[in-house]
């Protein structure tokens, strides 16, 4: 598989206050990575780096072979990645349609591009089809999370990073969501997806990491994951690592 | 009584109207409210009372006005706003470096021009010789003011519903969340402040003819599209205009009804009512509508 997402010795942090450090992974196309640990592992912030949204302090990211360290988010997003941040950030005062348009922006292609695209999105959402002139504040939550990811998907990228996609979603929602996830992977997306429902992102994965204090604990497939005691550590602490390692 | 007056507040309100959408242009991708509009609005029109290109045909003046505002904006955008924001989108600091280039513009056209005041032309046909039909007192270029600024708030209309004026939306509501989209706001505040400059240049041409056109008139002009802005709604632009109107038609009553000296009174009364009985303005904030 082609490796599109190289993140190496990645560092960043907010001011002086370090928060990711020394973070290595790779992703490929048609692959779902996920990246999984307690709340103030880092994650977010690794996301938002990756992204551009925070300069790194240390470390390299390139993708798809083009070193895109320390590029503002307007310069990578062109070049095929797109972050779709916790909450989702939908625009106030913006409809689904509008949404959609702007998913192209500065795409090439007129009205046939955006026809065939938004065509692509309702299909794999069909209520956003339904949707199309409603102000994305008055969607339901799954509707947004369905538009974050519809949006993205207009501009055809290459990597999708998800942050806590599930995030206030009732669980029939979730599973609807990771669906198409799943339909994205087999098109050949290449998808980060932090996630805090950390069994039905393993499930989903085909690869990840356990991030803790900003660091890799573990990496590996879900089920190297799910066996080794990095996972309990990072969401229970030290002594229920010791404990699991023990009882061996 | 009321037909004596209408048409010439109309006309000054339309200013008011296009002097609060040059703010909104500004404020849509940058929340900010550029105290220099009236002094960029001053060097439009003493630009066609005053320098060479003034004595050109009037659309020749007219262009080479809005081309000049339009950088003197894009200076404002390099020195005095994105600076500020490229800190932080949350500051205000913007408020007192726009106010800083206010004065210096203000400073600069007093050097280069003194305080001798121009009368500007309007251009043919138009001309400012009253007309009265049916009691209604009129000029033409009364008229046609009023006439370019609902073609202006119709144009902007436009630009509203454009993938740009989308884009303008969404770095209005989350300048990092559009960025994420690939949206460069610091390359649309540019050219929002490139447009910004051009109307308030079109904005001064409008006005020369209207008002002497003199190297103090931005204050006024600030104070009074300012009103019409917190009257119409940041960033409505129907509801801006509207405000305009109904503040000129206002001052214009204080004026033949009251006492000359007092327009400016009557109008800022009218507006603390209106703001009292309505704290959102005419028709309430833009964002509201679509909640």
């Amino acid at each position: 598989m082609k490796e599109l997402l190289t993140v190496t010795d990645l560092s960043s942090g907010y001011g002086a206050v370090p928060v990711v450090r020394s973070v290595d992974f790779t992703v490929h196309a048609g692959e779902v990575f996920a990246i999984v640990g307690g709340n103030g592992a880092g994650k977010t912030t690794l996301l938002s780096t990756v992204s551009g949204l925070l300069r790194p302090t240390a470390g390299s990211v390139r993708l798809a072979g083009t070193d895109v360290t320390g590029w503002a988010p307007e310069r990578i997003v062109p070049l095929g990645l797109v972050h779709i941040p916790e909450g989702r950030r939908l625009f106030t005062g913006l409809t689904v349609a509008e949404h959609l348009r702007l998913g192209l922006w500065n795409v090439p292609g007129g009205r046939s591009v955006e026809r065939a695209r938004t065509e692509r999105v309702v299909d794999l959402f069909p209520v956003l089809g339904e949707r199309m002139d409603a102000y994305a504040e008055v969607l339901s939550g799954g509707e947004q999370q369905m538009l974050a990811i519809g949006q993205a998907l207009m501009r055809e990228p290459r990597v999708l990073l998800l942050d806590e996609p599930s995030i206030g979603l009732a669980p029939v929602i979730v599973r609807r969501v990771f669906a198409a996830v799943d339909r994205l992977r087999a098109e050949g997306l290449a998808v980060v997806l932090v996630e805090q429902r950390v069994g039905q992102a393993l499930e989903l994965a085909d690869r990840g990491l356990v991030l803790r204090h900003g660091r890799v604990a573990a990496t590996g497939t879900p089920a190297e994951l799910a066996d080794g005691s990095a996972l309990r550590t990072a969401y229970l602490g030290a002594a229920a690592g010791r404990t699991t390692e023990e009882g061996r | 009584m009321i037909a004596e007056i209408l048409v010439p507040g109309l006309a000054f309100g339309s200013l008011y109207g296009l002097v609060a959408m040059g703010f909104n242009v500004l404020h849509r991708p940058t929340n900010v409210v550029n105290f220099a509009q009236g002094e960029l609005i001053m060097i439009g029109a003493m630009v066609m009372a005053l320098s060479p290109i003034g004595r050109l045909p009037w659309g020749l003046a007219a262009a080479g006005a809005m081309a000049i505002v339009a950088l003197v904006a894009l200076v404002e955008e390099r020195v005095a706003v994105t600076p500020v924001l490229r800190r932080s989108a949350h500051a205000a600091g913007w408020v007192i470096t726009t106010l800083a280039f206010s004065l210096l513009l203000a400073e600069a056209a007093g050097r280069l021009w003194d305080d001798q005041p121009g009368a500007v032309a309007p251009p043919w046909p138009l001309s400012l010789d009253v007309h009265e039909v049916a009691g209604v007192r009129f000029s033409s270029y009364q008229v046609a003011v009023v006439g370019t600024a609902i073609a202006v708030v119709l144009l902007l209309g436009r630009l509203d519903r454009s993938r740009m004026g989308t884009a303008l939306r969404a770095v209005a509501a989350d300048r990092d969340g559009a960025r994420l989209r690939g949206i460069d706001p610091t390359s649309l505040t540019r050219r929002s402040f490139l447009l910004g400059g051009a109307l308030a240049g079109f904005t001064g041409v409008l006005a020369a003819p209207l008002l002497l056109a003199s190297v103090t008139m931005g204050l006024g002009l600030l104070i009074k599209g300012f009103a019409a802005l917190a009257v119409g709604g940041i960033g409505d632009n129907r509801g801006v205009l509207v405000a305009g109107w109904l503040l000129g038609t206002v001052e214009a009553a204080g004026a033949a009804y009251a006492s000359p000296g007092s327009q400016s009174v009557v109008l800022f009364g009218a507006m603390l009512l209106i703001l009292v009985i309505r704290p959102h303005g005419l028709r309430g904030l833009a964002v509201q509508r679509h909640v």
